[in-house]
This record gives C-alpha cells, structure tokens and sequence, in this order.
C-alpha cells in the first residue's frame, strides 16, 4: 500500500515511546561517533593554544634571519615582509629588526660594546624605567649605569665604517629601559634569548640594545655599515588556527627553508643562497599537543565506542519493541503478504526524520561535551563537517539497527520448522554472546587488553570491556531459564507471593530482555568497579612495594644511622645483580633490620601485610630467616655470589624493594652479615642498592633527611606512583564505564517501568476484576513490587557475579604499572556493590509500585466499554 | 463445471508448549469447490480457526496436503508464500482489530470498488474514519469490507458475524453470498447456524466429546437482588441508555437481548458498578465478587495463572476455601483437561468458559454476563446455559445481555433493548 510509504515520515508521532527510543539511539550514536573527532580537535587545538601562549607566538612562529644586508633599501625590504606575512594564513604581522655593532665613546664607560637594534615596537615591548619624551633612542638601565647618562643627555656611538674608519654619532636618549636580562618571562623577545644573556656562566653578557626607530637606523647605517643584520619575525596568529590548521603551517615553514632563499618572495626581504636562515618552534608546540591528545584519544575513543556498541544494541532493541507495540498492524501486513524486509525499510523511513532529530541532538551534546573537556578548543569546519559526517554514519547505521530488529521481529509462517532450523532454534542464544565472550577473554588473556600511547601510558582496550558484556548476556539468559523452571509451576497461597511467582515463571520476551539489560547494565558496573577497586589496590600496593613507605631515598648500602630521628626510618640493602636460586633464576634479595623495617614501613589494610611477618625474621639464625614473595618457588638457599646460603622462607608478603617479575626474598641484614663472614662473599654486594624507608609527612621528613649524615638521593614519595599517568589513564577509563553502568542500569529501570505499566495497562480489566475478588490495590502494587526487586536483585546478583568471574582472569592484564611489583590481586569492592545492588532494588520496588499505580490511572471502565 | 478451489487432505498440526502438546487439528480432509461458501464447523478447541491459518499461509502444517488455487500450499515459501497471502488469499482474523492497519483510514485501505461494499455493511459514513476510531462491531464489518475488496478469489474468515447482531449479520451473509456468485470461494469457521445454512459445503471438525448431565434442578425465585429503575447514562452526549428498568430476582435468569450498540453491555456495566448512572435508581447485593460476578467480553484472564488458577482466584481474595468447586465447575463448562494450561495455550472459547468458571465458582448472590456465547459453538454454548441455570438453581440471579435470539430459550425471563430503552 503506497498510502503506508506516504505517512511513514511521520508515523511515529503517534507512537510517542517508540519515537523516543529512535531519538535516543541516533542522539546516542551521533554522539559517540562525533565525540571522538571533535573531542580530538578541540584537545588539539586548546593544547596547542596553551603551548603558543607559553613559547609565545614569534617563537612559534617563522623568523627569517638575513645576516648581510645592504643598509640602504630597508623600508622596502619591511614593507616585502608585511606583503608576505599577508600571503601566508595564519601569520601575523611581522616584527622586523635591523641590527649592527657599536661601541660606546666619549663616555666614563668608553669602549663597552652595544647593538644599534632597531625593531618594530620594540620600545612598546620593554619596561620603562624613565623618559624624557620625544624622539631618540632607548638604552638599558645597566648601559646607563655605566655611561651615567640620564634621558635628554646623548649618547655617542662609535661605530667603524666598512674601510675600519672611526665614526662617532651622538643620538639623543630618550629613554631608559630595564635591562631585557631583567625581563626573562617577556614573550616578544622569546626569539632573542641568545642575544640577551649567556646560556654559560662564563663568558662576558652579550652587549645590551640601543633601541632606536627604523627611521633613526636607515639614517646612520649607510653612513658607517656596509651589511647590517635584518631579522623578519613573523609570528603565529593563534585565532581560529585549529591543530590540522598548525600542521599545514608547520610543514610551510619547513618548505620555505628550502625554497625562501631562492625565491622572489626571499629575494625581496634580501635573502641569498647562503646568509638567509629560517627557523621555527611550531613543530615542538606540535609535539606537546600531540601527546596531550595521546593521553586522552584511547579513552574517548573507548567511549566512543562503548556509546556505539550500546545505541546499536538500544538500536535493535527498538526495533523489536516497534513491531511488539504495533502487533495489530505488523499481522495485517504479514497476513497481507508484507515481506519482512519491506517492514524493516518503511521501518527507516518512519525512524528518518526522528534520527535526524537525534543526529542534531547528539552533534550538539558532542559539541557541549567539547565545551566540557576543552573549554579553550577550536574546532574547524573541516573537523565539524567530519564529525557530522561520522555522526550521520553512525545514525545511519543506528537506523539500518532499528529497522533490522523490525524486520527480525516481524511475524513469519508458525510451523514445524525444517529439522535442521529446528536443531539450531533449540540451541540456546546465550551460546552466541557466550562464544564470544570466551574468543574475546582469549585476546585479552593473549596481550590484547592494553593499549599504549605515544607517551609509554596504558590503557585498557575495548576488548576488556566487551568481555563481561556479552559474558553478562548469556549467563543472565541462562540464569533466567534455569529459574524459570525453579519456580516452576509453584503456587504460593497468599495472593501477593502467588502473583508475584507466576508472573516470574512466565517471564519471556521483553521481561527476560529487561532482565538481561539490567543484569549486563550491573555487570558492566560492577566489572569496572572491580577492576578500578583492583587498580586503586593495586597501585597503593605498588607503591608500598615500590616506595617502602612514605619516603624512599637511595643511600650508599654501607651507611649506617648515626643519629636518631624522630620519625622512624629504616636501611635496606637490595642486591638485585648477585642473587639466584639453586637451579640459576635470579632472585632479588632484601636485607634491612626486621624491628626498624617493622617501624618504618607502610603497608594498607590487606591481609598480605608484610609487616606482619617481620617478628619472625628477629630471630634471626641459620638457616636465615626470610620473607619471600607469593609465588616465589619454593627453595631451601639462595646463591649469593656463588655462595650457597641456606635460607627457611617464613612465609609470603609483597617485599619493598623488589622488582617485577622475579621472586625476592627479605631477610635480616645481621644474619646475612653473619653468613657473609662465614661463607666469604661480600657484605655490602658489589652494585647492590641501600635504600632509606622513612615514615611521615614528605614535606616535614624530606629536609631533614637531606641535612643528615646518610644523604640520600633521588628521595620519591608514594605519589610517583599514584600520579603515575598510566594509573590516571585506568582510573578515569573505569569511572567513565562506572558511569555508563550506572546510566544503563537507570535506563533498564526505567524500561521495567514501562514493561510493567504496559502489562498493566494491557491487563487493566483483569485487574479490575481481581479487585472485586479482594485482591486489593495495595496487594497488586505489593506484587508487581516483589515481583520487579525480585527481576532487579536477580539481574543484579547475575551481572555482578559473571563481572567478577570475567574481572578474574583479567586483572592481571591490564596491570597498569607492569613494571612496578606486586601483580595486581583481584579486589571485589563489596560494600560498593551490596549498597548499589540493594538502592538498585529498593528502586525497582518502588517502580514496581509506581508502574501499578500509572497503569491504574487508566479508566477501568472505559476498557470495558469499548471491548 | 466448477473446479475445486480449495483442497486438503490429512492435515495435521500440533502445538508444542510448556504444558505439552496439543493436537489442535486431526488428518482434516475436504474440497472446496470455486464460488461456493464452506463452512467450518465445530466445537471451540476442534481447529477450525488453526485450519483457517493453515489455508491462508500463515500457519503450517505438520503433515497432509494443502492446495488452495492450484497452489501448493505446503510448498511455498519466502517471495512466492508472501504472493500468495497477497494475491490468492484474504484471510481475517475472528477480531476486527486484528484486519486493519490501525492508522489508517478504511477508504485508504480499501481496494477496488471497496467503497461499494463498504456502503453495504453499512459504514459508509465512516468511510474517512481511521481504524482505531471505530467501535469493536464496526470494525468487524470494516475488517470484512477491507478483505473482499482485495478481490483474491479466495477468503478465510474466522467467526465474522460472532460480535454482529442479527441486521448485521444479514448484511455480511449478503456480501459473502455475492462474492461467491462472482466465483470466489469464501471459507468461513463459524458457529452461526444461519450462516452454516447459507454454506454450500460443511466441514465439521470434532475433538474428543465431553459431556456433561444437564442440571435439571428445579429454580425456585427469590427475593429481587438486582433492581434498575429508570437508568440513564450517556456517553459524551449520546444517550446510550434511556430510562432503563427491569429487576432479576434470585434463582432467575434473565436475558437482556438487543443489537450490537444497543446499549446493553453499558447497562450491564452500570449494574456491576463499573460506571455510574446518570440518573435512575439501582439495587445489587454490591460490587464484591461474591455479591454480584461479571462476565465481561474481554474475559480479564490473568495470563499469567492456569486455567485452575484462575478460576480458584475468587477463594484466594475472599479466604474462603471451597477449592473443591474448581475441578466441578470446570468440568461442568468443558474444561476438564485444561486445568494445567495458561489462558493462551487454549482456544478463545474456552477462555471465555474459563472467566464464566471464575464467576460461578465462589455461588454469586448476582452475575452480569455480558455475551458469553459469543465465541462457542453449539455444544459449547449448551454448556454455557447449562452451567447459568446451574448457578441459578443454586440461587444466583444472572443477568445476561446477548444480541443472540436463541438466549431467550433459557430465559426465564426476556428484556429487549433497543437504542437504550427496555421494550419489554
């Protein structure tokens, strides 16, 4: 029927959940997908803004250096560079210096050197520190000083003319400026710094300027030059250069090296072959951005595509919900001979204009979600017109999602299958995301968990997080059959624990998909919940292991505490070169004071503290005493030196000091001095490390470690390890799939919501009836209440669990700090997932509740009037 | 000579559910010639509606022989099946609902000359309604205007006159005569004599007999439990019922009888306390399930709880427990068997008996029934009155509102409505 294609643009308004649905997952797709370009760009550009500001923008920008010129011809040379600068988008105006050598004459400081500088604005870009008024030249506060000259006196210049001759011009002084040494942090003389202070501390300081106009210049300096030294500045205008802007730039300075000097645009600013040099800092302002955006790209692009993963899935999930809420007209045109796919493409027609909405609702959500992460960031048309272009991909597709999962929902011919359909339909669907999950554990376990930038940070892949996803889908599938046939065909005698059972044991369709929404939406949050609960101990533990406590120094082994302080602090040897196991695999070994060690070192509330073990190295004795790590093969020696030295482990804890990946063993250093003697090896080892532990306030500790006789370097603190960017990379991926989590674990309340106060609704009659059978509101309500906290603690026990069966194996692959022991240990945040899993069903209780009480405003008697 | 247009042979189908399998239709055999009417007859559960499925491509067989316009039915799949439902067979399902695209208007889903047959069931003036506008018994004669006007030359129809008055019912016997005199074979599952009348071929369908011992107690009439005096009621300023007044006393069963919008189902509505009286006097024993119990047409089956379940959920609201009457009352209309299945596992008329069970089981001192034969057939419909009089002997008043004329043999007692005033 053609009339179908002719309403279907706008049929959805009559279908207002639907509608809402369709809108959501093209926001949600056009989201994500603009999010990661834009977010990109504007990181870029607001990076690369920044560095422009710091190195200012004449350093970034091209400065063109002509060491010989002809005095004469100047203006016209400056008015060549401003005609250039104007070809070149992006550069500013130029600052065009003149420059020659001068000696001071006549003077109490006769004979001490200067530059005759004249540069554009140069007076207006220096401190002033007196002035007369009116024309003549500026010189720095140390020039007067000498010369004892005040402004309104004059200056003599002896300059040598080209044939050597002596010639003395007297300018007038106009001013007197602070010396340029003085103003470090100015951002107009960034290009100067070679010409304003010595980069050694030996030499003589460069000669300060006479700063005078070009006019005062061009008029002295063919009299007394016969080259003078010009430099074109030509600074980066920063407004609206975007990173791709910077790049295209970057790559015209390096062309322009070349061609410049050869060229008619360099011949008129003077340049020849061999005294024309050009140079720029843009390509390093460029690196720095670069690697910001590095620091952030694997997250966005993490999220970008969770978003995606997540609105094709709503995008399906439409799409079956369409055809369920449309089932009178879906069989009309089955019965019509409608084919499914003709269904699924009306179905993009009708879903066109609402994605378009959605498409501009997310491009302008991506827009604000650039606001948010870089307030500063421009982002060109170039970039806007890829991120709409990306963004309308992903709608497209979210679309071609929707109108599939109509097309897969649309009636077909009930019947005996053909055998071989009918063997795959029995096959359960939970084999599907399960098969996934274990191909997608398989890389992760593989290597493929983590990704890492140009700037040697990790961060964990998409991978990581699909893994309880799908693993969440099918257990939760599964886990709804096998209660299903639990509950059975039970029948409880009070009517609320009756309908609230048999209500459960028929759960199929839509409820079991609310069901495996919410348990995926727990399991997600609950995954990355644990692995950012296993991260946080992880890296405390690391930084235990790593720092020994709350200040780590290095020391010569040999030092010994002379003094005592009044915080406790402990000594270490680690020999990490020397030691081995009996069968040859290296080992580390620890050895410090037991009772110091006990004092001084840090360790968090978990039960593998090593301080714990520490009372029974005191002992000491031989075999000696030692503390070795978990996993640490079991051994009755270790080989020091070539010296068998028989050792008894008294149990397993992390060692401070210890590297990654090698077994360490702590023992007392007494014990080992003894057995050094006995057994002839050395005490101190050869290239072994003394560390210093010490426990209390860095900033208290620190000074008074440094002034004390043990001199200790390199002093760290447990923040290298907590700020450490990997660990920051990780913790924010985490939060931001915390967060989508728990904004899926909304969402499916919010569908349980709908699901029930539909089924109410549809069931409006029989509710009615039930009520004049005594089976009152507040029995109904209590239910359906019982029944959805029962749905939702389900959901939650099923997702948490198979999150944190798919969190196991996996944490040890995506240990954010590899190189720093312990390895991480699986840590289930408890108490953040009861008290999220009980709000979670005491919600749903309450939404139980509110989806009878919505459904019940319906008109009873209306429904049975116009049955 | 006419050819044979619709030909099956030993068709089966079993449905596989939770409860176990259902043969829902037994090696059926028979031919249909082209232009004639055949009708499917058959107790509610016998397969006339599955076979009608089967025929129209929308359901499959398990075993047996289906040739529908020298088709192969059985054969077809993906592009040529589609074709088929769309240009051999227009089939419509026992709802009306069910036939249209709710969006749209009727004339948009006409086809050629479908406003001619459109004016002859009467909806003429309706022609630019959209289909969700219409009431249930006018989408009923839509549903049928919309399938014949697709002119496939054969259609299934699934209990078209079951929601229509007698005037009604004529115009569609009329319609469906005319489309076989124009050589279109028209198949129709029904238990309307009048239309099985007018069939030139019957095929009956059986499921294993139940019967039960017809109650023959004698009633004896008490007091008056439902008394309506002069009840008005309007609905957005149409008065659909005007001054009504009639009284049922305990041990009655009286019949209110009119057409479809005669305004019987509202009277029975403000009787149960549904909706309020605009004006006029009403007496029940009160709204409680066990005062006064209501059939209504859409039966209000928790689909959730077996079919014993739901007829034992009286006892479960009220305390009592006379869980004892279930498998009785249950036995008594047919459903014995049944007691395990959920309301979908089993066919619409016995959902209907299945709500009957519920209002009957707790002894009511007053039923309101509103249609309840409108989807048995014959044998199931004596079980209906059989189990009303049951109830009436016991004391209970039923109130009955039906557009059937043969109701008025079980009456002790006959109202006609008409345009919402009681004739009689």
């Amino acid at each position: 029927m053609r009339v179908l294609w002719a309403k279907a643009p706008l049929l959805l308004r009559r279908h207002p959940p639907v509608l809402a649905a369709v809108v959501l997952t093209a926001a949600l797709a056009a989201l994500a997908a603009a999010a990661l370009p834009l977010v990109r760009a504007g990181v870029e550009s607001e990076s690369l803004a920044g560095q422009l500001r710091s190195m200012s923008p004449l350093a970034a920008g091209l400065e063109v250096v002509v060491d010989a010129n002809r005095p004469r011809g100047g203006a016209a040379r400056r008015r060549a560079a401003a005609s250039f600068a104007r070809s070149v988008a992006f550069l500013g105006p130029p600052v065009s210096s003149s420059l020659g050598p001068a000696v001071i004459g006549g003077t109490p400081a006769a004979g001490t050197e200067v530059v005759a500088l004249a540069r554009t604005g140069a007076v207006d870009h220096v401190h002033h520190i007196a002035s007369a008024g009116g024309p003549g030249v500026w010189i720095a506060d140390s020039t007067a000083k000498v010369t004892h000259l005040r402004p309104g006196g004059e200056i003599p210049i002896t300059i040598r003319d080209f044939i050597g001759r002596p010639v003395v011009v007297r300018l007038r002084v106009a001013g007197i400026y602070r010396s340029l040494e003085a103003d470090r942090g100015n951002p107009y003389w960034a290009n100067w710094l070679q010409d304003i202070r010595n980069l050694g501390p030996d030499p003589e300081p460069p000669p300060q300027f006479v700063l005078m106009s070009h006019a005062t210049f061009d008029r002295i300096a063919p009299r007394v030059y016969a080259f003078v030294e010009n430099r074109y500045e030509f600074p980066v205008d920063p407004s609206g250069l975007s990173f791709a802007d910077a790049k295209r730039l970057d790559r015209r300075f390096s062309a322009l090296q070349a061609s410049l000097p050869v060229s008619a645009a360099g011949s008129r600013l003077g340049c020849r072959k061999d005294d024309c040099r050009t140079s720029s800092s843009l390509s390093a302002a460029l690196q720095v951005a670069a690697s910001d955006v590095a620091a952030i790209a694997p997250t966005v692009s993490l999220l970008s595509g969770i978003g995606l993963a997540i609105a094709f899935g709503i995008g399906v999930a439409t799409g079956l919900f369409l055809v369920r809420r449309r089932a009178d007209e879906t069989h009309v045109l089955f019965v019509r001979g409608e084919s499914p796919l003709v269904f699924g493409a009306r179905t993009a027609v009708e879903a066109a204009l609402p994605a378009a909405l959605g498409l501009a609702t997310g491009t302008g959500a991506a827009l604000l979600a650039l606001r948010l992460l870089a307030p500063a960031g421009t982002v060109t048309g170039e970039t806007s017109r890829g991120a709409v272009l990306r963004a309308a991909i992903a709608v497209l597709v979210a679309v071609i999602c929707v109108a599939g999962g109509a097309a897969a929902a649309f009636p077909r011919r009930s019947g005996p299958p053909h055998p071989r359909v009918r063997l795959l339909r029995r096959a359960p669907w939970e084999i599907v995301p399960l098969g996934a999950a274990i191909a997608l554990l398989l890389l992760v376990v593989g290597g493929y968990g983590l990704a890492h930038d140009q700037n040697g940070a990790t961060h964990p892949r998409l991978a990581v997080f699909l893994v309880p996803i799908v693993a969440v889908l099918g257990v939760a599938g599964l886990a709804a059959r096998g209660a299903r046939v639990l509950i059975g065909r039970r029948s409880p005698a009070r009517p609320v624990f009756l309908l609230a059972v048999r209500r459960l044991a028929a759960a199929r369709g839509l409820l079991v998909a609310v069901v495996v929404a919410a348990a995926t939406a727990f399991g997600t949050f609950a995954y990355a919940a644990t692995l950012s609960s296993s991260l946080g101990r992880s890296a405390a533990e690391k930084a235990f292991v790593s720092n020994g406590s709350d200040v780590q120094g290095i020391v010569d082994p040999s030092n010994t505490i002379t003094s005592p302080f009044a915080f406790p602090v402990a000594l270490a040897e680690v020999d990490q070169s020397n030691v081995s196991l009996p069968d040859g695999s290296r080992a580390d070994l620890v050895a410090g004071d037991p009772a110091a060690l006990r004092r001084a070192l840090r360790w968090g509330p978990w039960p593998d503290d090593p301080r714990r073990l520490l009372p029974r190295l005191e002992r000491g004795g031989t075999p000696i005493p030692a503390v070795a790590t978990p996993g640490a093969p079991p051994t009755d020696a270790i080989v020091d030196q070539g010296a068998r030295v028989p050792i008894r482990v008294v149990g397993h804890a992390p060692v401070p000091g210890s590297s990654a990946g090698r077994p360490a063993y702590l023992v007392p250093r007494a014990a080992l001095r003894t057995a050094a003697a006995r057994l002839h090896f050395l005490e101190p080892a050869p290239l072994a490390n003394g560390l210093l532990w010490a426990k209390g306030d860095p900033a208290r500790i620190i000074p008074l470690l440094t002034a004390s006789n043990l001199a200790p370097t390199y002093l760290t603190t447990l923040d290298h390890i907590a700020s450490d960017p990997s660990v920051a990379a990780a913790k924010r991926s985490y939060g931001y799939v915390k967060v989508i989590g728990a904004a899926a674990a909304a969402l499916a309340l919010v569908a349980l919501l709908l699901y029930l106060q539909a089924r109410q609704r549809a069931q409006l009659i029989a509710s009615a009836l039930v009520r004049r059978m005594g089976i009152g509101a507040a029995a109904d309500a209590a239910a359906v209440a019982l029944e959805a906290a029962v749905v939702v603690a389900f959901a939650a026990i099923v997702g948490a669990a198979a999150a944190v069966a798919a969190a196991r194996p996996i944490v040890h692959r995506v240990d954010a700090l590899p190189q720093y022991a312990p390895a991480p240990v699986l840590t289930v945040p408890w108490s953040t997932l009861l008290g999220g899993g009980a709000a979670a069903v005491a919600v749903a209780a309450l939404v139980g509740g509110g989806a009878v009480a919505l459904a019940t405003r319906a008109d009873a008697a209306e429904a049975l009037r116009v049955a | 000579m006419s050819r044979d247009a619709v030909a099956f042979h030993g068709v089966s189908r079993v449905y596989r559910s939770a409860a176990g399998s259902v043969e829902a239709l037994h090696a059926a055999d028979a031919v249909f010639a082209e232009g004639s009417i055949a009708a499917l007859v058959g107790p509610s559960g016998s397969g006339k509606s599955t076979l009608l499925r089967i025929l129209g491509g929308i359901d499959a067989a398990d075993a047996g022989s289906i040739t529908v316009a020298a088709t192969d039915v059985r054969a077809l799949a993906g592009g040529a099946l589609r074709r088929y439902r769309r240009e051999t067979v227009a089939y419509l399902a026992q709802r009306g609902a069910a036939n249209l695209v709710p969006h749209l208007t009727l004339r948009e889903q006409l086809g050629p000359g479908g406003e001619e047959i459109v004016d002859a069931v009467g909806l003429g003036g309706r022609v630019n309604g959209r289909a969700d506008e219409l009431s249930g018994g006018e989408q009923a004669r839509a549903a049928l205007a919309v399938g014949l006007s697709r002119q496939t030359p054969v259609v299934l129809l699934d209990e078209p006159t079951a929601e229509l008055d007698r005037g009604a019912a004529t115009l569609v016997l009329d319609l469906l005569r005319d489309a076989a005199a124009h050589g279109r074979t028209v198949v129709v599952a029904t238990h309307d004599p009048e239309l099985v009348a007018v069939a030139d071929a019957t095929l009956e369908l059986s499921t294993p007999a139940q019967t039960a011992a017809p109650d023959e107690r004698p009633r004896v009439l008490g007091e008056t439990e439902i008394r309506i005096d002069g009840v008005s009621k309007s609905y957005s300023g149409t008065r659909v019922v005007d001054a009504a007044t009639l009284d049922v006393r305990s041990g009655e069963l009286a019949v209110l009888l009119g057409r479809s919008g005669s305004g019987k189902s509202t009277l029975l509505m403000v009787a149960g306390g549904w909706t309020p009286a605009d004006s006029g006097e009403l007496q029940t024993p009160g709204t409680a399930w066990e005062s006064t119990a209501y059939l209504a047409q859409r039966f209000g089956l928790l689909p959730e709880l077996t079919v014993a379940e739901n007829v034992a959920l009286p006892f479960r609201g009220s305390g009592r427990d006379e869980r004892e009457r279930v498998p009785e009352m249950l036995e008594r209309l047919g459903l014995g068997g049944l007691e395990e299945r959920l309301p979908a596992e089993t066919s619409i008329g016995q959902q209907q008996r299945t709500a009957l069970a519920r209002a009957l089981v707790v002894q009511p001192k007053a039923l309101l029934a509103d249609e309840p034969t409108s989807h048995q057939d014959a044998g199931s419909a004596a079980r209906v009155w059989d189990a009303l009089a049951a109830a009436c002997a016991e004391g209970t008043a039923c109130l009955v509102a039906t557009h059937d004329e043969a109701a008025t043999r079980h009456a002790d007692r006959t109202f006609r409505i008409d345009s919402g005033r009681i004739a009689g």
